[in-house]
């Protein structure tokens, strides 16, 4: 019986031409992230390891299933079915390929006793006698693959506390993989965040600095005309300005203390943005 | 008797009205002023003429030079020359940036201590 499987297993792999996951195009590394974001929930392993005790199933596994691909993203075996994480089946030979289309469980307690199986191409390629296979259904409505477990021989996986058991732990996986997610984009939108307070500031401090080399001229081109003796009327305007210069001078270093400040303190975004932005 | 020849000082600085406002500081402070707007318009100068004592030159500039290169300049190709450095922008160890005997004062600086440092070198 194993001869079978390893020899159909085999016979399946020669269909497909990619099980080399670090292959090059953006599909397969949307899949590798698949495989890691099942790889990264722990209690995956424990489900497959219940899953399988629980209904009397050798090989459990989470499948990511696309209309094309079927990838074993975590993977419990214990009748040597030989299949690793990473690990490819060709969709067309599967049954996960129907449960994405129809997004409905599919169980077979006894290939051989079932009318529609009996003659289906999958148990007979790979050996099976019984079969489940639960959807996982993101909650967005989004199919991600399935649940699913295989043994060669036959088992009463058609009962409402197997049905319940695997549907549980298919909505478990499906909230675990849609909080990851959640997590990923929010710690992005954190990043962003910070790199933008970070340039504004930095920005600030440039313009400052450049703001101090036209003022400086300013004040020397007063300090030209005073000197050259002006009448009253113009020495009071130079006086003035002068006056509005230095005013600026100390805004500016206002401005670059604080910028100062806030960069040594390691950019922290939420203290006070109230506060710098009144300044500006 | 023939009046004593003030000595000559080369100011450089890009910016218009600052250079203006450094060559009035030079000449009050008892000193022939000679006033250009690069490093190497400078360098045209000093090849031109032999009676400049000091340099008195900001750092940042347009052109192939900024104040420190020619602070170098200066030092390399007329070892006599004295050298004033002076700049806006806050420079970490300024003083080792420049060459022997270079003098640094930030931006903006006074009167009081351009005519200082002036007669000092010029001593």
């Amino acid at each position: 019986m194993m001869a079978e499987i390893e020899e159909t297993l085999k016979n399946a792999d020669r269909g497909t031409t990619s099980t080399n996951l670090s292959s090059v195009s953006n599909f397969d590394a949307a899949l590798t992230a698949d495989i890691t974001s099942i790889s990264q929930i722990d209690a995956v392993a424990s489900i497959l390891e219940i899953v399988c005790r629980t209904a009397g199933m050798g090989f459990a596994a989470v499948a990511r299933v696309t209309r094309d691909r079927w990838v074993a993203c975590a993977v419990r075996d214990e009748i040597a079915f030989g299949l690793l994480p990473g690990g490819e089946l060709d969709v067309k030979t599967t049954i996960c390929d129907e449960i994405r289309d129809s997004g409905r469980a599919g169980i077979i307690d006894h290939v051989a006793q079932d009318e529609h199986f009996r003659d289906h191409h999958t148990p007979r390629m790979y050996g099976l006698q019984s079969y489940i296979s639960m959807p996982i259904i993101l909650p967005n409505g989004a199919f991600f693959g399935t649940l699913c477990a295989i043994d060669p021989r036959p088992a009463r996986l058609n009962r409402p506390e197997i049905i319940g058991m695997f549907k549980n732990f298919a909505q478990l996986i499906a909230f675990h993989l849609d909080a990851q997610a959640r997590a990923a984009k929010q710690d992005a939108a954190l990043l962003d965040a910070q790199e933008a307070a970070k340039l504004r500031e930095q920005f600030v401090t440039i313009l400052a600095h450049d703001l101090r080399n036209p003022l400086a001229s300013i004040d020397a081109g007063v300090n030209v005309i005073l000197r050259r003796k002006p009448d009253e009327k113009t020495r009071s305007i130079g006086e003035q300005i002068h006056k509005s210069a230095r005013r600026m001078a100390a805004l500016i270093d206002d401005i670059l203390d604080f910028a100062r400040g806030r960069l040594a303190a390691g950019s922290c975004l939420s203290v006070i943005p109230t506060r710098r932005f009144s300044i500006i | 008797m023939e009046k004593q020849r003030r000595p000559v000082v080369l100011v450089v600085e890009d910016e218009p009205l600052m250079l203006m406002d450094a060559v009035d500081l030079v000449t009050e402070a008892g000193f022939e002023a000679i006033g250009t707007k690069n490093a190497d318009e400078a360098i045209r100068i000093l090849e031109s003429r032999a009676d400049i004592r000091i340099v008195f030159t900001d750092v940042n500039m347009p052109g192939s030079m900024d104040g420190i290169k020619l602070a170098h300049a200066v030092r390399h190709r007329w070892p006599p020359i004295e050298i004033i450095v002076t700049s806006g922008l806050t420079l970490a160890n300024v003083e080792e940036l420049l060459p022997e005997r270079g003098v640094f004062f930030p931006k903006p600086y006074t009167p009081a201590q351009v005519a200082s440092a002036l007669h000092r070198l010029a001593a």
